[in-house]
């Protein structure tokens, strides 16, 4: 073995020396190795990118604060149910990012869908999972009248608001007077037109303007219920942080995500193509795919947005309709809706915000950790009715543990003061 | 070798016909019977964003056609999918130019948007390349 000579050795000793360092400065620093290309999407998917909040044309008072109050005080109070026991609250629980850690709902009966969160679904031109309102007025009414949810009715809940002092002046002080219900016989304590035949009959009983009176009261409560929720939306996670120290070169946030983490934000963004529905800052297009989720146990599979296309289009409470605040015109979500076949057994994409404080996944809970929705992306299984839109991805054991702990990293407050998650009731 | 060599500068022309190109918003259409360009007013065009374009259309020798029949349809090849929505065009201006209401793109990538025409009992259509 020929002998180094000085110069040589020097070198080279250098060499590994500068290579050592650099190594250590890239491990200390967690120094990005993100290409322009990369660094584009994620800053579009950071939190500082989230628009202003879109226009609700359909609700007046949308962002109207006392009507957010009026709101949140209803939305939390549980005499708006049949036993006076449930509230929108006892599935959308403030502390659990407003879902309610259940695989499906347990309201007046065993519910069949996942209750999802009400962080940034104000920014989802659809509600449901299977988009079946097109604003979170429309929305916030089904639930009140379903059996298996409040199972109350109408009529109910605008004699309690006529009754109670305090809904009616601020009822009255919002909408106008309230109509005078204190005849039973016009306007009986129960009465709406759904399947239970008791409360039905009890509807159809009524003069036509008398119908007319209850629903705009009900309707002027789902109004400020849905003020509320506009005000529930997320603020930075250690993502966003992280992003945030790319853009400004800031070595304290880039300390925010691990290295495993960063390797599953660049699966996220790369191999794994969550980002093709879970894009934007809140990590959603709101939009509806069909990803091959298998029916929950004893139920049928979800045809998902069909049904809601059918539903919405012919929804009196739907933005052209006359409870509407909206011009016709305005209501360019439901007039441009895309119809057709191709959305069949196609559910909405999630916020990914939060994700990991709101387990169970999908739309009837089917999955119950991050892992097992990872490994079902991993596998892409054919779709019992419709066509599967992914395809399998091939990761490594290693690589779903990243992407999983990058998930992880999107967690963080709301971006709300803490006294509008107070129930005003206790 | 040579089948390779030609394999290669094959598949590096195509692929630089669609990524240069293809993106112009001013063809003709695959007949060659109209001449077809649109003008998005959402610029940049960004995804999960609602918005319209203007489309302009004449016919082979310039002149601005203002009573054809057009529809449009879109989607990612990639993905075998269609566009979010089904855009309309919703007013005619005039002068070949008519409005085109409800476009949306729902995902990054190459999307497709092919606007079909008749005018006077002749029918063509131009496809459209947008990268985003």
């Amino acid at each position: 073995m020929p002998k180094l000579s000085r110069n040589a050795f020097f070198a080279i000793t250098v060499i590994v020396l500068v290579s050592i360092f650099v190594s250590w400065i890239y491990q200390h620093n967690n120094l990005p190795d993100w290409s322009a290309d990369e660094i584009k999407i994620l800053q579009s998917l950071s939190i500082d990118k989230l628009p202003p909040l879109p226009k609700d044309h359909s609700n007046a008072f949308a962002d109207n604060l006392r009507a957010a109050e009026f709101g949140r005080q209803l939305f939390f109070d549980e005499r708006f149910s049949h036993n006076s026991k449930i509230s929108c609250a006892t599935c959308h629980v403030p502390e659990l990012y407003f879902t309610d850690g259940l695989a499906t709902a347990a309201g007046a009966q065993a519910g069949i869908r996942n209750s999802p969160t009400l962080v940034g679904v104000a920014y989802s031109p659809w509600q449901f999972w299977n988009g079946r309102s097109d604003s979170q007025w429309s929305q916030a009414l089904a639930p009140l009248e379903n059996t298996l949810e409040h199972a109350g009715s109408r009529t109910q809940f605008a004699h309690i608001i006529f009754t109670d002092k305090n809904y009616r002046q601020r009822y009255e002080e919002l909408f106008g007077s309230m109509p005078n219900l204190s005849n039973k016989k016009r306007f009986p304590k129960a009465a709406a037109p759904v399947d239970n035949q008791e409360l039905n009959n009890a509807w159809q009983a009524m003069q036509t303007k008398d119908q007319k009176a209850v629903n705009v009261v009900f309707v002027n409560m789902a109004k400020s219920i849905a003020a509320y929720q506009r005000l529930l939306q997320p603020a930075s996670s250690r993502f966003d942080n992280y992003v945030d120290g790319i853009i400004n070169n800031d070595a304290e946030k880039l300390k925010s995500l691990s290295k495993y983490e960063i390797a599953g934000l660049k699966l996220f963004i790369g191999k794994a193509q969550c980002i093709n529905c879970h894009n934007g800052p809140l990590l959603t297009n709101n939009e509806f795919h069909n990803t091959g989720i298998i029916s929950a146990a004893r139920q049928l599979p979800s045809l998902g947005r069909a049904t809601g296309l059918r539903i919405v289009l012919t929804d009196p409470f739907n933005c052209q309709g006359e409870f509407s605040d909206a011009d016709s015109k305005q209501c360019k979500e439901l007039r441009f809706v895309k119809t057709g076949d191709e959305l069949i057994a196609a559910h909405k994409v999630p916020t990914l915000r939060n994700v990991a404080d709101t387990a169970p996944y999908m739309h009837a809970g089917q999955l119950t950790t991050l892992e097992e929705v990872i490994e079902h992306y991993n596998l892409a299984p054919l779709a019992m009715i419709g066509h599967n839109e992914i395809k399998p991805l091939q990761l490594s054991g290693k690589e779903k543990k990243q992407l999983t702990k990058f998930l992880h990293s999107l967690s963080g407050p709301l971006a709300i003061d803490p006294k509008w998650l107070i129930n005003p009731h206790i | 070798m040579k089948r390779l060599i030609l394999i290669f500068i094959t598949s590096t022309l195509c692929n630089s016909a669609f990524s240069e190109t293809d993106l112009r918003s001013n063809k003709l259409s695959d007949n060659g019977h109209f001449q077809v360009s649109y003008m998005s007013k959402l610029e940049p065009i960004e995804i999960n964003n609602l918005h319209a374009w203007k489309i302009f259309i004449k016919d082979k020798d310039g002149k601005a056609l203002s009573n054809a029949e057009v529809s449009v349809i879109g989607g990612m090849p990639e993905h075998n999918h269609g566009l979010p929505t089904q855009p309309q065009i919703t007013k005619n201006f005039g002068d070949g130019c008519y409005l085109l209401e409800g476009m949306k793109f729902h995902m990054l990538g190459w999307w497709t948007i092919t606007i079909s025409i008749t005018n006077e009992n002749i029918s063509d259509a131009v496809t459209f390349n947008l990268k985003l």
